[in-house]
């Protein structure tokens, strides 16, 4: 009976193993940007101090043999990789389109020192994690969460019927941040001695902070009524913008511990 | 007396300084010697003439003149008596003014000096105030030519960037509003376009907004943005926002929240 379990997870690995495709390329210019136009994907971008693009793409199938020939009309974006996706390279910027409608997922290993940007081209909704990245990073998503990890900014993210958790190892004070979202929470972790400017708003929900936060307007100095407006102020006297607005539900602002 | 002696005593025997024992003697050499007769007959031209340039040409003369003038105007003013106080007044001036040669000498002095500190003073405020002028307008043309490009830029970091810049500026000039609301219609960041936004109605009071606001709304998808021009048309009172606010309750992506401030909004300019 051991056995027999052992060989079915021995048998289940190796499926997965095989499932699994792989794809490499040398990146020219380690700190140039990565643009990834994707849909009905779960994306995982990690930086790594490495010159090259690697991605594992998981639930890939080739296209059925009657297709043989003829082209996909859905999508213009051409299969060059063998993984659903289509990818170019000019002016320093590495360009990753998804060429299929399949729900593949993909893990994305880059130089950490190049700025990603992801676009959500539709609405199927999935999650994208980027993290150990030294540049910027951009997310317009429609669908999808969003989980940043271990960056330094700036941050400019948003999602309508997502969730955003973004977790800074340190608040880079050269460029603004922006974080949006409509129907999901906000849920952003910083060093406790991080400075900014911040401007918040949840209209429809509370914002929840440990931060000790100066406010600019009177309005937010004495007596709080009613909710749903903008608080500005600053933490730690101030520094980089930090802007983050939701609708539908709350904002978390926390010290890293 | 010598020959010289004769010679400098001329002077003196036409200015009639002399003694009547030296006239006589100079009167006899005179008659005797020709040569110095000439020279006599040259010294009366030129003093002669000298003496009338004193009486019709000099300073003393105009300003004879020009007192009797003043004099007469003053009793003139005195015998109409509205102003014999002043009238006294200037006449104690210019009586102290023609005793004293050094009152005058230090007026003038004082007067130029004055007028030399003034007209420095002035010039140099003129300067510093064109400089600061133009210093700010190379500023805010500065400003204006950074946020324009970094507009343009890939990164939308960058482009928030630029649109935050717009707030440090003294003035916004017309191509700001035009680039603000170019990126608030066009702009393919949702975070980028919110901040263009936030900006155009921080200046809602200063420039002219309400039609941007109005012609951008109903094509806009992003609720908070669309909330936000909500609420800036609903303060600054623009009843032209109700067919706008109408518009959008006809469309079927608009979220319920949105919705309400509309209808609201709808209530509040009606």
């Amino acid at each position: 009976m051991k056995k027999q379990v052992l060989l079915i997870v021995l048998f289940a690995i190796g499926s997965l193993v095989a499932y699994a495709q792989e794809y490499k390329k040398n990146v020219s210019k380690k700190d140039g940007k990565l643009s990834v136009y994707i849909d009905d994907s779960k994306v995982e971008i990690t930086g790594y101090n490495g010159s090259e693009l690697q991605i594992i793409a998981r639930g890939y199938e080739k296209p059925p043999e009657r297709a043989q020939g003829l082209k996909a009309l859905y999508n213009t974006a051409i299969d060059n990789t063998n993984i659903g996706l289509s990818i170019t390279e000019a002016d320093g910027e590495v360009k990753i389109e998804k060429a299929s409608r399949e729900d593949i997922d993909y893990v994305i290993k880059v130089p950490q020192t190049m700025n990603v940007t992801i676009h959500e081209t539709n609405w199927h909704g999935d999650e994208f994690r980027v993290k150990n990245i030294t540049g910027e990073v951009e997310i317009d998503a429609k669908g999808s969460d969003i989980h940043i990890e271990n960056v330094s900014g700036p941050i400019v993210a948003n999602t309508t019927n997502g969730d955003v958790t973004v977790i800074f190892s340190n608040l880079s004070q050269d460029k603004p941040n922006s974080i949006k979202s409509v129907n999901g929470f906000i849920d952003l972790t910083m060093p406790a001695a991080s400075k900014c400017d911040i401007k918040l708003r949840a209209l429809n929900g509370e914002i929840y902070s440990n931060f000790e936060i100066t406010y600019s307007s009177a309005e937010f100095k004495g007596v709080r009524v009613g909710g749903g407006g903008k608080i500005e102020g600053q933490i730690n006297n101030g520094g980089v913008e930090l802007q983050l607005n939701t609708i539908n539900d709350n904002i978390y602002l926390r010290k890293a511990e | 007396m010598e020959e010289n002696q004769y010679k400098d005593k001329l002077i003196d025997y036409l200015e009639g300084t002399l003694s009547e024992k030296e006239k006589k003697e100079i009167e006899q050499k005179l008659s005797e010697d020709e040569a110095l007769f000439n020279e006599y007959d040259e010294l009366r031209i030129i003093h002669d003439s000298m003496d009338k340039s004193v009486e019709f040409g000099s300073p003393t003369g105009l300003s004879t003149d020009f007192y009797q003038m003043l004099d007469e105007e003053i009793e003139k003013e005195n015998n109409s008596k509205k102003f014999g106080k002043s009238g006294e007044w200037l006449f104690t001036i210019k009586k102290t003014w023609n005793s004293s040669l050094a009152l005058r000498i230090a007026a003038s002095v004082a007067l130029f000096l004055a007028g030399f500190f003034v007209d420095k003073q002035i010039r140099m405020e003129q300067i510093q105030t064109e400089e600061v002028q133009s210093l700010r307008d190379e500023l805010n043309t500065t400003k204006t030519l950074v946020m324009l490009s970094l507009l343009k830029q890939q990164s939308a970091s960058d482009r928030i960037m630029a649109v935050n810049y717009t707030y440090e500026m003294n003035e916004i000039d017309q191509r700001i509003v035009e680039a603000l609301s170019e990126t608030l219609a066009t702009d393919q960041n949702t975070n980028v376009r919110m901040a263009a936004c936030e900006a155009l109605i921080h200046y809602k009071e200063k420039v002219d907004v309400q039609d941007v606001l109005l012609t951008t709304l109903s094509n806009q998808d992003d609720p908070s943005i669309q909330i936000m021009i909500i609420d800036a048309l609903i303060s600054l009172e623009d009843k032209r926002a109700v067919a706008q606010f109408e518009q959008l309750l006809e469309k079927q992506d608009v979220i319920d929240i949105v919705r309400n401030k509309a209808q609201e909004g709808i209530g509040l300019l009606l």
